[in-house]
């Protein structure tokens, strides 16, 4: 049993990479990585029907006519500024700092939900321009995979809060430190997954 | 007895600044690859905003410039560079294959 609260000097009570010191530990981080294969799989799936119906829009509105670069430049830098607090929160966690790794993790399911207002709020701007996802093969590819894109945001934002909620005065322990690293991959996949998103859909639809 | 607690204490002493030193570290080399990641999305952004670039070019342009960026994010933020990261590499090198026959397929299935 470890007693990080009680223990005069809390750095050297657990092991330099806490996540992987169980056996638990060790089989949740290979787990994420194999779920992380399969959901790059099945954006791979949504992003092949999106780069073949592009240019499918039905005498709908066309990307070049909706998209405007400043707002996605925006939420790009929200997610990526949010990836590099999670794994901050992370080098926290390692270095058993659990007041820091809990204040970049609120950081990054904040800019989390902040992305996802953006988000909102773009797709409410296309369905005032008359684009839904039945009005053109380009819009139904287009909501599919920004919208699931959308979804894994939300979850991990939610997962994290969570974490942080049931976790936040007991601090870091050998138990729940490969729940915090696993959050943070998936956080960092959902980043992966963007820099995808924000070339093919957006770039490519206003080149 | 209290020669021994004085010398558990120095170590643990040693270990909690050798930690530090770490976590020092580490968090400079997230943040010199925060950098170059927002430098190769700035970089992508210009390219198509601009219209300095001509489109042919611009498009295999920001796609290598994402795959450099998420590669980066894999072996830093995700600590693929890390030892013990032999299945997670295995995983993702035979995702990246997959998903490269997948985007491929669907999207010359659509098209044709």
């Amino acid at each position: 049993m470890i007693h990080t609260q009680e223990h005069g000097n809390n750095i050297a009570v657990l092991p330099p990479d806490p996540e992987k010191a169980t056996q638990e530990g060790k089989n949740k981080f290979l787990g994420t990585w194999l779920f992380i294969g399969g959901e790059s799989v099945l954006f791979a799936t949504l992003f092949g029907t999106f780069i073949g119906l592009r240019n499918s829009t039905a005498n709908g509105p066309t990307s070049q006519e909706l998209f405007h670069l400043e707002l996605i430049a925006l939420s790009t830098v929200i997610l990526l500024v949010s990836s590099l607090t999670s794994v901050l929160a992370i080098v926290n966690m390692k270095a058993n700092q659990p007041k820091k790794m809990f204040f970049w993790f609120a950081i990054t399911a904040l800019l989390g939900y902040s992305f996802l207002t953006i988000e909102l709020y773009e797709f409410s701007q296309y369905i005032a321009k008359g684009l839904t996802m039945g009005t053109s093969a380009f819009g139904s590819a287009f909501f599919l995979l920004v919208g699931t894109h959308g979804a894994h945001v939300a979850f991990g934002a939610t997962w994290i809060v969570c974490l942080i909620l049931k976790y936040r005065k007991i601090g870091i322990n050998l138990y729940n430190a490969p729940k915090f690293y696993v959050a943070s991959l998936y956080w960092h996949f959902v980043d992966v997954v963007w820099v995808f998103v924000f070339t093919v859909v957006y770039l490519m639809g206003v080149l | 007895m209290d020669a021994n607690i004085k010398q558990e204490q120095e170590q643990i002493q040693t270990t909690a600044a050798y930690r530090e030193q770490i976590r020092t570290k580490q968090i400079r080399l997230h943040l010199i690859s925060f950098a170059l990641m927002i430098t190769l999305t700035g970089i992508a952004f210009f390219a198509v905003g601009s219209d300095l670039i001509p489109k042919a070019f611009a498009m295999p342009f920001i796609v290598i410039l994402a795959v450099v960026q998420v590669i980066m994010q894999f072996a830093y933020f995700m600590h693929m560079n890390e030892k013990g990261h032999e299945f997670p590499i295995f995983f993702i090198f035979s995702s990246a294959f997959t998903v490269t026959l997948t985007v491929a397929g669907c999207a010359y299935l659509i098209w044709w």
